[in-house]
């Protein structure tokens, strides 16, 4: 079978035919993917005899669906009530939620499906055009790399702290110390557990992030009534279909920051075991770092919004790379995938693509389809969808805390999880009264174990020794790049003030 | 709106001093919980230390820098440093505590009476509490329907072993 242009041709017009598996698949995606503890992972879980039985390039596809649309789907209620569906929308609320309080909800959706629409098509062609060279990606990120990507990623615990800088500090070294609850990677010490049993795997992260984003956000908005101000609800009243367009022409104007930062996320994700989460903090860092108006972040900003929302989506391209090429899942979902097509006969690897190129590139063909139908399904209801902001507090807080409890307690079932996610609830009640960032406790919650893993990991190989953290010359290019990122936007703003006086 | 010096009979205290008890919690908390796992840590392999000395001791740092900080502005009085009986007071009658107690409740009784039963009953006595009581039979109609939403969602359609009661137990005779 020649691959050529007419072969992408000819599987575009053949993946487009599945549009009867895409659109409930990107409606359903939609749903698991708003409601904090749901992922596409488990929903496919529970899918999974469903997919044996269907024909494997329509199971296949009915999984990538969604998995893309779950992935849109979890910016939603991180814009409109400050409530990220997942760990990898985490950073979506620090600009969206802002616009959504001044009565731009629909606005800011808009801006969220777009970047997210536009980063997906977009490094899904990288991703057809570039899979080989990209999946070797993998092979150069060992440990020490990868300490320094995690660094990347809490370096947006300064960034965040911006206001004040010592809370946002504590913030963040709290989030570090919680995260490092649990058994030591090497020799599977307890370490702050306090005596239970189900800290033993480490703090759980959907607790912690329905705690500190949903049940203090609950708490906190019962205060007002409303999620909005009365000239907010005002501007959501009036708000007509212009409002979508405005955020599809001033997510399009910055076509060149929709697309380098989804290019982070489609690097990110080809690397196993980084994921989401860490491509969107980082892509809020860098994105803050060479703004010119860095101060603008967290208050709303367009860039704060695209820059999360486009890497998280370039992930999902990203993880399905070393799958495909190289036979090695790059996260669950892509783990999920690997068992179905292991148990319809197909195999992964290069092997796949010289027995089955249909079904290779069709994976990321099906990708490019999803995204290019979700252009025409969800962009549309962002003005539906804002006006859940409408709805007064006295019904959405106790739906909020009821169901995203639920959430909590679906990956591993357990009610102390449940009890978790109250703790934390009032962890972050407490956090938000008093001046401290809910989003510099979660950074550290969520990369905390997995800087420390991979800082192990590089210790151990060296005996102890500091100094492997600068052996690699990627390592330390990277080590340049993160003290360049760091110390540039001091410098800027030192010689913009020089400037202004 | 309140007066300078109705202010100032009233609680002694210059209006725009701001009350610092608040910001301590955090740092407190942090310092406490790192002191404990310090403690926890120290028999163990430096494997399982090095991130309770390098992030702690971090921590523990800044901690003392913010202490620092708020007592020089203690000292030069620009704050204040008090648990107000008032704040207090106001604290226990506000719906914040109220509702926080109901989701403490609604965690207990889950496990006893089931997600559906206790999803009800917590979402029409939140919904009543918040709502200051009116319209009742509509929050009633709310909260069973949504408990329902709730239970072909998460039970039905995606098989979550929640806690099951007597409804359950119907609802699954039903279906």
């Amino acid at each position: 079978m020649n691959v050529d242009f007419a072969f992408f041709v000819d599987l575009f017009f053949h993946q487009f035919a599945l549009w009867w598996v895409i659109i409930p698949s990107i409606f359903l995606g939609l749903v698991v993917g708003a409601i904090p503890g749901f992922s596409a992972a488990n929903t496919i879980i529970v899918l999974l005899p469903f997919t044996f039985l269907m024909d494997v390039e329509v199971g296949l596809v009915f999984m990538i669906a969604l998995y893309c649309s779950s992935r849109l789907g979890a910016g939603i209620p991180a814009i409109l009530v400050n409530i990220p569906g997942t760990a990898g929308a985490a950073a979506t609320p620090l600009d969206g939620y802002p616009m959504a309080k001044q009565g731009l909800g629909q606005r800011a959706l808009s801006i969220s499906f777009v970047s997210s629409i536009f980063g997906g098509l977009l490094t899904t062609i990288i991703a057809l055009v570039t899979m080989p060279w990209l999946a070797r990606v993998g092979f150069f990120m060992h440990s020490v790399e990868m300490v320094v990507v995690m660094l990347f990623g809490i370096s947006l615990i300064a960034s965040v702290a911006a206001k004040d800088t010592i809370k946002g500090f504590i913030a963040g070294f709290f989030g570090l110390m919680i995260g490092s609850i649990g058994a030591d990677h090497v020799y599977a010490t307890p370490r702050g557990t306090m005596g239970f049993l189900e800290l033993y795997d480490g703090v759980p992260l959907i607790p912690a992030l329905v705690g500190l984003f949903a049940i203090s956000e609950a708490i906190m908005v019962i205060e007002s009534g409303s999620f909005l101000s009365k000239d907010s609800v005002q501007t959501v009243r009036n708000a007509s279909w212009s409002e979508t367009i405005v955020g599809v022409k001033l997510t399009l104007r910055r076509w060149w920051h929709v697309t380098w930062t989804s290019l982070i996320g489609l690097v990110i994700g080809v690397i196993p075991g980084a994921g989401a989460a860490i491509a969107s903090f980082v892509a809020y860092q860098q994105s803050r770092t060479f703004s010119k108006t860095p101060e603008a972040y967290g208050t709303g900003h367009v860039d704060g919004l695209i820059a999360p929302e486009a890497a998280n989506n370039g992930v999902t391209a990203g993880t399905l790379i070393p799958l495909m090429v190289l036979g090695i899942p790059g996260g669950a979902t892509a783990a999920i995938m690997m068992v179905v097509m292991q148990y319809q006969g197909v195999p992964t690897g290069p092997r796949l693509f010289m027995e089955r190129p249909d079904l290779g590139y069709g994976v990321f063909m099906a990708m490019f389809v999803t995204y290019l139908l979700m252009s025409f399904t969800i962009l549309p209801m962002s003005r539906y969808m804002s006006r859940v902001t409408l709805v007064s507090t006295t019904y959405m807080s106790p739906i909020i805390i009821a169901f995203t409890l639920v959430g909590s307690f679906v990956p591993r079932e357990y009610m102390f999880d449940m009890y978790m996610a109250f703790a934390f609830g009032i962890l972050g009640y407490i956090a938000r009264k008093t001046g401290y960032h809910v989003a510099a406790i979660l950074i550290g919650v969520i990369l905390g174990p997995l800087l420390e893993q991979y800082m192990l990991r590089a210790l151990k190989m060296s005996d102890g020794d500091a100094m492997v953290l600068f052996s690699s010359n990627l390592g330390n290019a990277l080590w340049l790049v993160l003290v360049v990122t760091l110390v540039l936007p001091v410098w800027l703003n030192k010689r913009k003030t020089k400037g202004a006086s | 709106m309140q007066t300078k010096d109705a202010h100032l009979a009233e609680t002694g205290q210059a209006p725009d001093k701001p009350n610092i008890a608040g910001e301590l919690i955090i740092p407190v908390l942090g310092v406490l919980f790192t002191i404990y796992y310090i403690v926890t840590v120290l028999d163990s392999p430096w494997t399982a230390q090095v991130n309770a000395f390098m992030v702690g001791s971090l921590l523990i740092l800044t901690a003392l820098i913010f202490f620092i900080k708020k007592i020089h502005s203690l000292w030069g009085g620009v704050a204040i440093l008090e648990i107000s009986p008032l704040a207090v007071s106001n604290a226990m009658r506000s719906n914040q505590l109220r509702f926080t107690l109901l989701i403490l409740a609604y965690l207990s009784v889950l496990e006893v009476i089931g997600f559906v039963l206790a999803t009800v009953l917590f979402f029409f006595l939140s919904m009543c509490m918040l709502g200051a009581g009116r319209r009742p039979f509509l929050k009633l109609l709310i909260a069973i329907f949504m408990s329902l939403i709730g239970y072909v969602v998460f039970i039905l359609m995606f098989q979550t072993r929640l806690p099951k009661g007597p409804v359950e137990t119907i609802l699954a005779g039903l279906v």
